[in-house]
């Protein structure tokens, strides 16, 4: 099958690829270009551990096919630390305990992290639909919650 | 006692990894030419393998291997029972059994030829009802064994005649409960890799239990354990749930990579997660309880029956469980308790939190509520009337006066959190509308590690380096629970040293000696001791050494924040510099430490003994809304205390505590695994519902501390005790409510409104 | 296995042209039903050789409600609707229902003209519409065609939409006058949840009485269809002589008519009667009258 050309710009960075017909932006983002932070829960858009941030907005990965976000910006949870030192929302689900296995707390971020963009003071409820999609069977969700309300108020000023 | 570093909420030591998208998971790990493999699972139930066919998927593109049961050096395995098939070879006894394998040069084209594979079924007759597999002349679904029975666990106490004829009231209650999914969030991945660093295999990925899922792998293989290494990490939840399973795919890679003497690796979707896995025991239970009619508890005779599944996996120690803790926290004179598992061609049930507990919990504490309605009495009266008090002797004879019975207080702390005496008496008047309030509680002992399932010992090993930076290793393994922190918080505080200064490094068998399972909620009890001798043996060094070098005796000297005190206070030495000077001076600066149990006993035959060394106690309390038009329920508040002896991290206590009623609250509300002739209906989130984040309702975590003598710190065990309570709770909140009772788990829409589940192609 | 070539459509006219010229296209938008087929290699990938993604074709996109009329175009995702201002003050009922949808994540892809088209009988996109009496514009090359949503559906995930056809936008003439609506929904959770039962009821007042009601409901039949009766016993009723209760046992019973006694008949023929009742006393609440 023929491949289809594809540029994205993935946490700052141009890339120009090669996709396959069915290959999803999650497929992409693991084994193209080896970010494996994003992780593979349900494939049915279910579980939201492969949220990722396609031109502003918390997709999830398994959801779309690479060739549909031609021209996008991409952000993954590699994108949030930077060299002047982690993200506060990563600062934030440290300091709450907001982790425990790990492998929703990608998919968490960055669902936080479109939620914050677009809304720098939610509220309870808006936090929690923002972050319905994402499955959480460790934490219950509650130190999740006020780890977002911490991000919010320290990025907010 | 004023403690540095236990006690206190420090943040994970494994967060930043986590954070960033750095932690390597199962699925994340590459390994040079690397083959990728896949399973064929057989949709039958009960079939007669015929014959395979594999040499259409042979010819496929990419394949390197197929593999079937002839392949398998030793293809039985188990922890307690060898009796699983690595894959099935005559017969195949649940839907979801492997029958063949294929390892390629990609997951795509291993998935593409599984496609080729063929395999002539004769399709037999099943059994899906535990309470059909024990009838006499039942089907027998493993033709070595004399019936479908798995176990049986008989406890008798005084003489339940007499005590039936000294009540006023007997109740006879069924209840029943469901399959249950762990519903990790990672599905099972592992890469074997062969000879690799003077090791036959080694295996990595999403494994629970690194030294159980060693034995399976050495024994599959038939060589000697030395041969199989373990190394643990990062792993996406488990709950119980990455034991045999992982075991089983480890195995599978092991084979193949031999075979083809490349690094193999497997990933469930999570798809074939769900039709793989083993879940959460089902069980019919049959409660008859007499009492007074002044509330007094004189009599309980207990049935439970719990489906097995295919294999037996683990369900002889969780219906063990069951038994213990059958008529819950209550002083009962006399007790008949028989709990029992029976094979089915269902999916097989093994360990998951709270292993065995819930299901008795359910319905004990139902039937409180059940009894307390009958007399009249309210249920916080009719439990303080029966319950456990300090030096009460449980059903199995125990004498509870090692460590404090705190009932009482988690119950008065539990309530005072959700302010259940007046809602209690606001919603126990006449409600207008559809929409009607309820609150519900329910209380548990549990005992604290294996118990008498096994020998309870556990291993860590610390290695302090010539800077003073410490490297910490432990037989147990992090679930995401928080065990390296906690390890991590110990080891600093014996050494006096800053967190920072410890690193807790991943699980290797092959250095860390065996420690058994990390399970039953024993990893800060018996793990965080092993990890506080081992600290204690290198301080004792240290301060041996500086009592000579500073000719001052032992007791005047302190280890602190990274110095060395004498007793005025004063710094005498940087912790790096000393131990540096004791390593330069051919002092050894690593030791292994070793915690095993205090003694205990168990009578298989009588149900009698001490089975556990200490036990923990904890209330949950449940305030819900039901829509009595429509059967929605909405659980709004939640209280749970727990006591845990000793919070080594609070904050981590609290986490386990909202996690756990959570859990607790899908089991009670939504979570059911549907079956239709032990074929699941719908391997996939979307079908199989777990609590989202607007399900949570406000949880208020109470810790009740009472420092046991035999915990690290007095700390006991907080994992499953959270699981256990909650459906009761809410089934009880949701009678108080509606008036409805509700004997059979998930209390679903249907359920709630029209007191019965319905199912898809059902009458 | 699974193959087929994908396309990308940049523009309405490129996108017909296509659709005209090729054979065995399947379209491809918000991907959010679609890409879990691909993910159980489904059978239905067996007649599809062309998958054409038309997520860039900006025509099909907004929502445009004027005093008479509105639409909006077929790639308005649940997001949009969720959030504009037009839809919330005029139409909150379709709010309502977009929010009940999947997730955030889910709603940032899904469009509105996929979870029609996908005619799953659980859609939560029909029941508002339906309400509405709108009307779905097919476009081919050689022009288009306006069909009433409630015939749109034939069975279950089949519609009536023609091979070289797109479904272009929604239109429906907006309600008149003094108007009141309410969504409801009941699913097994609060959020990423297939409804059990979800409705839609929209009715217009005058001077006390029901001018023009219309109850549309979701899951509760195979496909989407309108209340007739339950419309029937409200149009043109003095509010006083309205009994929720009655409106209620109405549409259950028109609900168990459409699909016979079913297995799950036993809970969804009280639920649906609580949900119209429900709907009703909203109705009657909120345009003021107290019994």
């Amino acid at each position: 099958m023929a491949k289809l050309d594809v540029e994205l710009k993935v946490n700052g960075e141009d890339y120009k690829l090669q996709v396959g017909s069915q290959e999803r932006l999650l497929d992409t983002i693991r084994e193209q270009l080896k970010l494996t932070g994003t992780k593979e829960g349900c494939s049915v858009g279910e579980c939201g551990a492969c949220t990722v941030i396609v031109d502003d907005q918390a997709v999830n990965s398994c959801m779309v096919l690479t060739a549909q976000v031609d021209g996008s910006k991409i952000i993954t949870v590699e994108g949030l630390e930077s060299k002047s030192g982690l993200h506060p929302l990563q600062k934030a689900f440290i300091e709450k305990q907001a982790v425990q296995c790990g492998f929703c707390t990608p998919g968490m971020l960055m669902s936080a992290l479109a939620l914050l963009n677009t809304n720098p003071e939610p509220s309870k409820e808006e936090i929690k639909t923002a972050l319905e999609g994402n499955l959480c069977r460790c934490t219950g969700y509650q130190q999740i919650i006020d780890a977002v309300e911490m991000a919010a108020e320290e990025w907010g000023g | 006692m004023a403690f540095k570093h236990v006690n206190k909420g420090v943040k994970r030591v494994d967060a930043y990894e986590k954070v960033t998208g750095k932690a390597k998971f199962g699925a994340d790990l590459e390994f040079a030419n690397m083959l990728q493999a896949k399973v064929l699972r057989t949709e039958y139930p009960h079939a007669k393998i015929l014959n395979i066919d594999t040499s259409e998927a042979e010819k496929m593109p990419g394949v390197k291997g197929v593999f079937t049961a002839r392949d398998i050096p030793n293809n039985l395995f188990g922890v307690i029972v060898q009796d699983q098939q690595v894959l099935a070879e005559e017969k195949v006894v649940l839907a979801g059994d492997g029958v063949a394998m294929v390892a390629a040069e990609s997951e795509k084209e291993a998935a593409a030829a599984i496609e080729k594979i063929r395999v002539d079924y004769e399709e037999l007759e099943g059994v899906f009802d535990p309470l059909d597999a024990r009838q006499e002349g039942a089907l027998k679904l493993h033709p070595e064994k004399d019936d479908n029975q798995v176990i049986h666990h008989p406890l008798r106490k005084g003489d339940v005649a007499q005590g039936f004829a000294e009540a006023d009231l007997i109740l006879e209650r069924e209840y029943t409960t469901q399959f249950i999914e762990h519903s990790y969030l990672e599905p099972e991945a592992v890469v074997v890799v062969p000879n690799e660093e003077n090791h036959l295999v080694s295996v990595y990925g999403s494994i629970q239990n690194p030294y159980a899922t060693r034995n399976a792998v050495s024994s599959v293989l038939e060589v000697e354990l030395a041969e199989v290494r373990v190394i643990q990490n990062h792993i996406g939840g488990s709950f119980g749930g990455k034991d045999e399973v992982v075991s089983a795919m480890a195995a599978r890679a092991a084979v193949m990579a031999l075979a083809t003497g490349r690094p193999v690796k497997m990933v469930n979707s999570r798809e074939e997660s769900f039709t793989e896995s083993y879940k959460r025991h089902p069980y019919h239970l049959k409660y008859k309880l007499g009492a007074t009619k002044e509330g007094k508890l004189t009599a309980m005779e207990i049935e439970a029956v719990a489906d097995s599944g295919g294999y037996a996996c683990q369900t002889p120690f969780v219906t063990w469980r069951s038994v213990v803790q059958a008529t819950g926290p209550y002083e009962v004179a006399n007790v008949k308790t028989d709990t029992y598992g029976y094979y089915t061609n269902n999916p097989y049930t093994g360990a998951m939190r709270g292993y065995g507990s819930p299901q008795v919990i359910f319905a004990q504490e139902s039937l409180m509520d059940e009894l307390a309605e009958e007399l009249e009495i309210s249920p916080v009266e009719l439990r303080k009337k029966n319950m456990y008090q300090q030096g009460s002797v449980t059903a199995s004879g125990q004498k509870l006066d090692r460590h404090t019975v705190s009932l009482n207080e988690v119950m008065n702390k539990a309530m005072e959190a959700i302010d259940y005496k007046k809602k209690y008496e606001q919603y126990s008047k006449k409600q207008p509308g559809d929409k009607k309030r309820g609150i519900g509680l329910s209380i548990s002992f549990r005992g604290c590690s294996l118990g008498a399932e096994a020998i309870d010992a556990a291993a860590s090993v610390i290695q302090i380096n010539k800077d003073g930076s410490v490297a910490v290793y432990s037989g147990l393994a992090e679930n995401g629970q928080g065990l390296k922190t906690i390890f991590s918080q110990i080891a600093a505080e014996i050494l006096g040293v800053p967190m920072n200064e410890v690193e807790f490094k991943e699980l290797d068998t092959s250095f860390t000696p065996d420690s058994g399972s990390t399970v039953a909620s024993r990893a800060t009890l018996i793990g965080g001791n092993a990890v506080k001798d081992a600290a204690e043996k290198l301080k004792q060094r240290i301060i041996d050494f500086s009592a000579d070098k500073y000719d001052l005796s032992a007791e005047e000297l302190a280890l602190k924040d990274g110095f060395l005190y004498d007793g005025q206070g004063n710094r005498l030495a940087t912790f790096a510099d000393l131990t540096g000077e004791m390593g330069n001076s051919g002092i050894l600066m690593s030791a292994y430490g070793w915690y095993k149990s205090p003694p205990i006993s168990w009578d298989e035959e009588k149900g009698c003994g001490n089975p556990y060394f200490t036990y923990v106690y904890g209330c949950q309390i449940a305030e819900v809304e039901v829509d009595t038009g429509t059967g929605e329920l909405s659980v709004i508040n939640m209280a749970a205390a727990h006591d845990v002896g000793r919070a080594i991290n609070p904050e981590n206590v609290k986490g386990q505590i909202y996690g756990g009623v959570m859990m607790g609250l899908g089991y009670g509300i939504m979570e059911e695994l549907e079956l239709k002739d032990g074929v699941i209906q719908g391997t996939n989130f979307h079908d199989y519902m777990i609590p989202t984040i607007k399900d949570m309702p406000d949880i208020k975590p109470v810790i009740v501390e009472n420092p046991d003598p035999d915990g690290p710190f007095g700390a006991k065990s907080i994992g499953e005790p959270t699981l256990e309570l909650g459906s009761a709770a809410i089934a009880n909140a949701v009678a108080h409510a509606s008036g409805k009772r509700i004997r059979s788990l998930p209390l679903n829409l249907e359920r709630v409104l029209i007191g019965r589940a319905l199912h898809k192609g059902g009458k | 296995m699974v193959e087929y070539q994908l396309l990308r459509a940049h523009s309405l006219d490129e996108l017909l042209e296509i659709l005209d010229e090729k054979e065995n296209v399947q379209i491809l938008a918000g991907g959010t039903d679609l890409m879990v087929d691909l993910h159980h290699q489904d059978d239905k990938f067996e007649k599809i050789d062309y998958l054409l993604d038309i997520t860039a074709v900006n025509e099909l996109k907004g929502i445009k409600l004027g005093n008479k009329k509105g639409e909006i175009g077929a790639l308005t995702t649940h997001a949009e609707l969720v959030n504009s201002p037009a839809i919330n003050e005029k139409l909150p009922f379709i709010a309502a229902a977009a929010s009940s949808i999947g997730s955030t994540q889910i709603r940032n892809r899904a469009t509105i003209g996929g979870n029609l088209a996908n005619a799953a009988a659980c859609a939560d996109s029909f029941s508002p519409l339906i309400a509405l009496e709108a009307e779905v514009v097919l476009r081919s090359k050689g022009g288009a065609r306006k069909i009433l949503l409630e015939d749109f559906v034939e069975w279950p995930y089949q519609t009536i939409i023609k091979a070289d056809e797109v479904l272009e936008k929604i239109i429906f003439a907006m309600p008149e006058g003094e108007y009141y609506s309410s969504y409801q929904k009941i699913g097994r959770r609060k959020a990423l949840s297939i409804s059990r039962i979800s409705l839609t009821l929209l009715a217009e007042v005058e001077n006390g009485s029901v001018k023009k009601a219309q109850v549309a409901s979701g899951a509760a039949t195979p496909f989407p269809v309108p209340f007739r009766k339950v419309n029937k016993y409200l149009n043109g009723k003095n509010f006083a002589a309205i009994n929720p209760v009655e409106a209620g046992n109405i549409a259950a019973d028109e609900m168990v008519g459409i699909t016979g006694e079913r297995w799950s008949t036993p809970y969804k023929r009280p639920a649906l009667g609580k949900l119209v009742e429900r709907a009703v006393e909203d109705l009657l609440e909120e345009a003021g009258y107290n019994g």
